[in-house]
């Protein structure tokens, strides 16, 4: 008996994968009690879950929280077959039909930001993140205390990542992000989340910087593929491409496009929503991209 | 012992982050164990767990999609213990509820979103953080009782414009107490439900009043604090006029009681304007109000010039009597014999009352009444700078201004800093007459006057050392409900020998009584 | 609600600063949350300010 679900929101880039598989089966590489993360070819992930909102840049949501028996049948190496608005897991007896999907498409565009600017953002979001006042992950990088062994290992390197960033000092960047890889709690460790937070708004703020920055990405995954889940190698991989999860991308959009104090508040507050610590650990990231941002000459 | 770590590698597995850190402080609950980890195995995190003495073959050769779920235990049994516990966590299939012991959020924004019908905050941060805890919570829809004090004026009227806006009450800044719904809340007594509606800019003006309220048999609808300055030119008198309206309209009040110290003149037309229109009968306590200063024309109004009276008055409304205020509540000539009798035992040069107060209102109280029947009180009231020990003549402490409290617990709830005063009168020649109050109620010293009985033995024995009696007066704020045990504080005080009276204001009349050699009397007489 | 709404039902409180307040309230039967505060912004107070300012913006939405 064939347990079927309905996808009820289907990441742009997720489509685009499906459909670049061509046909070609992919297969499950980790299931978890909320998320089930399937593989394709060139190791490209897809990532399917529960609820309504979209969690990840090449998410599909299924609207409801898996809770099935049928579940223990997904295991990591089960096929997973693309078809026509639909992905079947023969081997559960799983469908899910995609076709009625709302699409959502990342709205964040690169566009250059003045330090000025960059400053007054930077400002906008630590202060949504205090505000927060989570103890756990990376959030707490913002303002200078060192309550955790996390925020202890991350600072340094978190600093020394902002200042290579300012300086276009390629090699510096990677030896700076290297540690922050699979750093923390979390299936995307906070480390990756910043990272992703960082180099996303890095590339999307500072286009001429661009080709720069983008001659890390390859290196960056390539450390990624050992040092973290691929989960987040996966998230990095799209943030690479100026592109994040919704709720960030809605932030990162928000804050290009110059909106106002209050907007920026409230989108930077949906962004930290999302998980336990992944959105502020981005969020997170992406101050620190900020000021370095802010510390190029106006 | 050298402590043992066991860990257990699951190949391709998470929880959420949530779940997986109560986990792990749920294991580090355990006896013997002294750290534990639930993370993925990437290099980084490897690194982490290593710090913290977690380091296992198998966490080393955890891969970055697994989860290690590691323990460090005192011993073998207990770190295996400890992993055992965390693959139950960690089987459980059910969601973690909200109720994994004792709830604490971290702001107010999430506590509200966890009690349902969250209706009151009760901020006690620093200075320098109220008004911005205050404002959350006012635009939160929550009502605030603000027991900070140092919060400028400035930030006041925001904060009170703010509440009035939204129809909420703002009690403070600097409010200890307040009564809602029969409610004690911060310090307070227990004090029965009642007709009796109460505003006032003075915590312990509130007890005092409440506490005699209970006494006669009344109770109190609600007591509302609007802060020692809301009655300013700088305030306007915004909270209490909120307030006066409210206990105006409310269905359970039927008499009103406004405790403050005299308000500007502008502000005063406000309020007796506001009381006018609750059309509730209503009793006015301006501490240090000249009878001169009163309106006249109100049937409805009564004045009162201590807080017994005020109370006492409250009771004259609601039970229809007139009100007729007298000095003691037993007959005045049996007091005068007692008196006389205790004066009998002091030798001449000993003619100073000291005053050492928890509360200040009843330390302004005692000021006021003292210095109209014995002549010149000094007081820290007066001069902040006034030095213990510099006083001669008759003095007034109130040990709960910021000058004795920075650093210091307040003396309601710590009597050190009364004891050492207590101590040091016990030194000086010149003193007759010892005066203090014992405030009971939620908040308070467990025991008030078990506290302060050290320090009243330590005088009296200073001063039987050179050949002097020293006399004990004292008043206690409290009713017969109060934690501390009404009846239990009423008789350690009198074992110790302890003139009690039933009013902070009896007790500053027989003090100057005493130290007056019934001098005076002719002014007690005149005010009736 | 309103005050009226308030003087009429029971207080239901959110306790922020010192913990006996709460325990004391809890131990007579009353409704409280202690809230586990601490200084935003890690005791700095030009974020501290910020914050207080953020507030303020947007719950005037």
């Amino acid at each position: 008996m064939t347990l079927h679900f309905t996808a009820v929101t289907a990441s742009r880039p997720a489509l685009h994968i499906l459909r670049n598989a061509g046909g070609h089966a992919g297969e499950i590489h980790s299931a978890y009690r909320r998320t089930i993360n399937l593989r394709f070819p060139g190791d490209h992930l897809v990532c399917l879950h529960g609820g309504r909102d979209l969690v990840a840049p090449f998410g599909i949501a299924l609207g409801r929280d898996f809770d099935s028996p049928a579940f223990e049948r997904i295991a990591p190496g089960v096929r997973v077959v693309p078809a026509d608005g639909t992905l079947r897991i023969p081997e559960a007896a799983v469908e899910v039909a995609i076709g009625r999907a709302a699409v959502w498409e990342p709205e964040a565009r690169p566009r250059p930001l003045g330090s000025d600017a960059a400053a007054r953002h930077a400002e906008i979001l630590e202060a949504v993140l205090l505000q927060h006042d989570n103890p756990d992950g990376l959030a707490g990088l913002v303002d200078g205390a060192d309550a955790t062994p996390l925020l202890r290992r991350a600072r340094p390197c978190a600093e020394r990542l902002q200042q290579a960033l300012a300086r276009r000092d390629i090699s510096g960047v990677l030896a700076a992000a290297e540690p922050l890889m699979g750093l923390g709690p979390g299936l995307t460790p906070s480390g990756d989340d910043f990272l992703a937070g960082l180099m996303g708004t890095a590339l999307l703020a500072e286009p001429p910087a661009g080709p720069l920055l983008r001659a890390v990405g390859p290196q960056l995954l390539r450390l990624a593929e050992t040092r973290t889940t691929l989960l987040s190698r996966a998230f990095l991989a799209h943030a690479l491409e100026g592109v994040l999860a919704p709720p960030l991308d809605a932030l990162a959009a928000t804050m290009l496009d110059g909106a106002d104090r209050p907007a920026l508040a409230r989108a930077a507050r949906a962004a930290c929503t999302l998980g336990h610590t992944s959105g502020m650990d981005t969020v997170t990231g992406m101050v620190f991209a900020l000021r370095a941002l802010a510390q190029a000459a106006p | 012992m050298t402590a043992a770590v066991r860990a257990l590698v699951k190949q391709n597995f998470y929880q959420d982050s949530v779940a997986l850190m109560r986990l792990a402080s749920e294991v580090k609950k355990l006896p013997g164990v002294q750290e534990a980890a639930a993370m993925m195995g990437t290099a980084a995190n490897k690194i982490i767990m290593a710090e913290a003495g977690l380091e296992t073959p198998d966490i080393g050769s955890a891969q970055p999609n697994d989860l290690v779920l590691a323990v460090r235990a005192a011993d073998a049994a207990a770190a295996q213990a400890g992993l055992a516990k965390a693959e139950e966590l960690l089987a459980a299939r059910h969601t973690a509820g909200a109720t994994a012991g004792a709830f604490r959020p971290r702001t107010l924004e999430t506590a509200v979103k966890n009690l349902p019908g969250a209706n009151l905050a009760l901020i006690s941060v620093p200075g320098e953080y109220a008004e911005a805890e205050a404002a959350k919570a006012l635009r939160l829809g929550l009502h605030v009782l603000l027991f900070s004090d140092n919060v400028p004026a400035d930030a006041e009227r925001r904060l009170k414009d703010l509440a009035i806006s939204r129809d909420l009450l703002m009690m403070g800044p600097d409010c200890g107490t307040a009564l809602i719904g029969g409610v004690p809340l911060a310090f307070a007594n227990v004090v029965p439900r009642g007709a009796v509606g109460i505003v006032s800019a003075s915590g312990t003006g509130l007890q005092q009043v409440s506490c005699i309220l209970a006494a006669a048999g009344e109770g109190v609808s609600h007591g509302i604090g609007v802060g020692g300055r809301d009655l300013s030119e700088a305030i306007d008198g915004r909270m209490t006029l909120h307030a006066l309206r409210a206990l105006g309209a409310d269905p359970a009040t039927e008499v009103l009681v406004l405790i403050s110290k005299p308000p500007s003149p502008a502000v005063a037309g406000k309020v007796f304007q506001a009381l006018a229109a609750a059309k509730k009968p209503a009793v006015v306590c301006f501490l240090g109000l000249a009878a001169t200063d009163r309106p006249k024309g109100n049937k409805r109004l009564l004045f009162a010039d201590t807080l017994e009276d005020a109370a006492l008055a409250a009771v004259a409304l609601r039970r229809g009597f007139p009100f007729e205020p007298r000095p003691f509540a037993n007959d005045i000539e049996e007091v005068e014999v007692l008196a006389a009798g205790q004066a009998h035992r002091l030798r001449d040069h000993q003619i100073a009352v000291r005053g050492i107060f928890a509360g200040g209102t009843l330390a302004h109280e005692a000021l006021l009444i003292l210095g109209e029947l014995a002549g010149p009180v000094a007081s820290n009231l007066k001069r902040h700078d006034l030095t213990p020990g510099a006083a001669e003549g008759h003095a007034v402490w109130d040990l709960g201004a910021d000058e004795f409290t920075r650093g210091r617990p307040h003396p309601m709830i710590d009597g050190t800093l009364r004891r050492e005063f207590l101590k040091r009168e016990g030194n000086d020649p010149s003193v007759a007459v010892v005066l203090f109050d014992v405030v009971l109620g939620h908040g308070a010293h467990s025991d008030p006057a078990g506290d302060i009985l050290p320090g009243i033995e330590a005088a009296r024995s200073a001063a039987e050392r050179r050949g002097r009696r020293l006399i004990f007066v004292a008043s206690i704020c409290g009713t017969a409900k109060d934690p501390q045990g009404y009846l239990k504080q009423r008789e350690t005080l009198d074992e110790a020998g302890v003139l009690l009276m039933p009013s902070n204001a009896q007790a500053v009349r027989l003090a100057a009584l005493i130290a007056t050699r019934g001098a005076a009397m002719r002014r007690l007489r005149a005010a009736t | 609600m309103s005050v009226s709404d308030l003087l009429a039902t029971e207080p239901k409180v959110v306790n922020v600063g010192l913990e006996g307040f709460a325990e004391t309230l809890e131990g007579m039967g009353v409704s409280v949350v202690h809230v586990d505060w601490r200084p935003p912004a890690g005791g700095d107070a030009r974020l501290a300010g910020l914050l207080a300012k953020l507030a303020a913006l947007d719950q005037s939405q």
